[in-house]
């Protein structure tokens, strides 16, 4: 499959070290793009993103699954030889890859998803999930410290918007380990384009106030061509030239990935 | 890769470029090199090529060279483009050993404003298109304009057209004299430099194989200092030649 996939991740301005990441690649079912946003209270969390990131990547390019559970066995090993501080993985993860006539598409933590639609009349769908009480349920919990954060967070909401209007609201908690991550699916025949973001993107604000991420997500997802680097050029313009002129400003880190399945 | 033509507005010459679906960095620094081929290059027209190949090389090397992309036009009493625009890894320095035949008389000026307005507007395609784009012109000549269509407010216009427009990050325009040994020769070029609005006029008294492969080094480092600067708004610092 020509599947094309490109990443891109920058610095918000109120961080000092970017603790975002993205990467992507190409796994037995097609290609793969991976998101990873580090807690911005936890101590090198910089590090932890990029190695759940890694031990997802890690993953996808073997296999047409993504196991919480032995990514983050095998991320707390590296971290743990590195004596990383404890917490350092603490981290939100998405992934989107392909398998088959589907894009598999997986949310631990917080994050938006839009899909493009192949068909021209019809419009681009976007989940925003979050949690109430700003505390991502990250993979990292998926250990001792799960029934601590279930007691006390864990009440995860997803939101639907079609073309940039919120549709339909819904709770999704979380009350057993496996709901940790948030899996759907959809079918390539439906969708052109994938694209999957760190909370970063529900960060702009123009004249103090914010801004809505599913229209951050349109203008990200506006690419001009689909060669090479599609999504950094499309990322680097908006953000470098068009957010100064609409007054926009993002203080937290961005990380994204877009994933474009070729028709089967 | 393929190339597609594009007409210039007013001129009888266009250019050719790399489809811009078909470019995969995020930032090209466009370079444009017209290479005078007269009859009286005649004597040093090998080293001409040799210093095309010199820069070719050069650039090919350079860690910037999926960013750059090179275009060469010979002119005598008109234009001949040897190749359009096009990513430099694609660039065989052998392609150029014999590309440059002398012919008859000087189109300084024709040359200017074809390799002027060709990367103003192939640079506005691809900054449409999200690229983040600036220029460099070379125009190497050995001798005075007598056989124009344009006049060199016409390529001043491009120039400032160019700037204008804000597609560009940047553009550098430099004009060489080879072989200048007579002053009214250097003086007519020094006017062409002004009336036009070239950013330098570098000249050279000689054109042996040592004072063009010093001009070769001259434009592959003028590339690479303007290759580096796009992204920061201005155009790459002015060498010493």
């Amino acid at each position: 499959m020509r599947d094309r996939a490109d990443v891109y991740f920058t610095m918000g301005a109120s961080h000092q070290v970017c603790e975002d990441y993205a990467l992507s690649g190409r796994g037995p079912g097609g290609a793969f793009v991976v998101v990873s946003d580090g807690c911005s209270s936890a101590p090198q969390t910089d590090v932890g993103a990029r190695l759940l990131a890694h031990a997802a990547a890690q993953q996808l390019r073997t296999t047409s699954a993504l196991s919480l559970d032995a990514l983050i066995v095998r991320a707390a090993a590296v971290a743990r030889h590195l004596t990383l501080a404890a917490g350092a993985l603490d981290a939100t993860l998405l992934a989107a890859w392909r398998v088959g006539s589907r894009v598999e598409i997986a949310v631990a933590g917080d994050g938006v998803v839009v899909a493009l639609p192949r068909a021209p009349e019809e419009a681009p769908v976007g989940w925003r999930v979050e949690d109430e009480d700003q505390a991502p349920g990250y993979p990292a919990y998926t250990g001792d410290r799960f029934d601590a954060y279930c007691a006390r967070y864990g009440r995860r909401r997803v939101s639907l918007s079609r073309q940039g209007v919120e549709v339909s609201r819904w709770r999704q908690p979380i009350r057993e380990r496996k709901d940790l991550c948030l899996r759907w699916s959809l079918p390539v025949a439906a969708v052109s384009g994938l694209l999957i973001a760190s909370d970063g993107v529900a960060s702009f604000r123009r004249d103090d106030e914010p801004v809505e991420p599913m229209a951050i997500a349109a203008e990200l997802t506006a690419f001009r061509t689909t060669t090479g680097a599609f999504l950094q050029r499309r990322a680097r313009r908006f953000l470098g030239r068009t957010c100064p002129t609409l007054g926009y400003a993002h203080h937290d880190d961005i990380a994204l990935g877009a994933l474009l399945p070729e028709a089967a | 890769m393929s190339l597609a033509t594009h007409p210039i507005a007013k001129s009888r010459y266009g250019f050719s470029a790399t489809r811009v679906a078909d470019l995969g960095a995020t930032e090209y620094t466009l370079v444009a090199i017209a290479a005078d081929t007269s009859g009286s290059v005649h004597p040093f027209l090998r080293d001409i090529e040799g210093c095309l190949k010199e820069v070719v090389r050069a650039c090919r090397h350079s860690p910037r060279a999926d960013q750059l992309m090179l275009r060469v036009v010979s002119f005598d009493d008109s234009l001949d483009e040897m190749h359009g625009f096009k990513p430099l890894p694609g660039c065989d320095v052998d392609d150029y050993d014999g590309c440059l035949s002398v012919g008859g008389t000087t189109a300084l000026i024709d040359a200017a404003h074809n390799a002027v307005a060709s990367v103003a507007t192939y640079g506005r395609d691809l900054s449409d298109h999200d690229f983040d784009v600036n220029a460099i012109v070379f125009v190497i000549t050995d001798g005075c304009d007598n056989a124009s269509a344009a006049k060199a407010a016409d390529v001043a216009a491009a120039l400032q057209a160019a700037r204008r427009e804000e597609a560009l990050e940047a553009i550098t325009t430099i004009l060489v004299g080879v072989n200048v040994n007579q002053s009214q020769v250097s003086q007519e070029l020094k006017r062409v430099h002004t009336a036009v609005g070239f950013d330098r006029y570098v000249e050279l008294d000689r054109a042996d194989a040592s004072a063009l492969a010093k001009l070769a080094d001259f434009v592959s480092r003028s590339i690479s200092a303007q290759s580096q600067a796009l992204g920061q708004g201005s155009a790459g610092s002015a060498l010493t030649f």
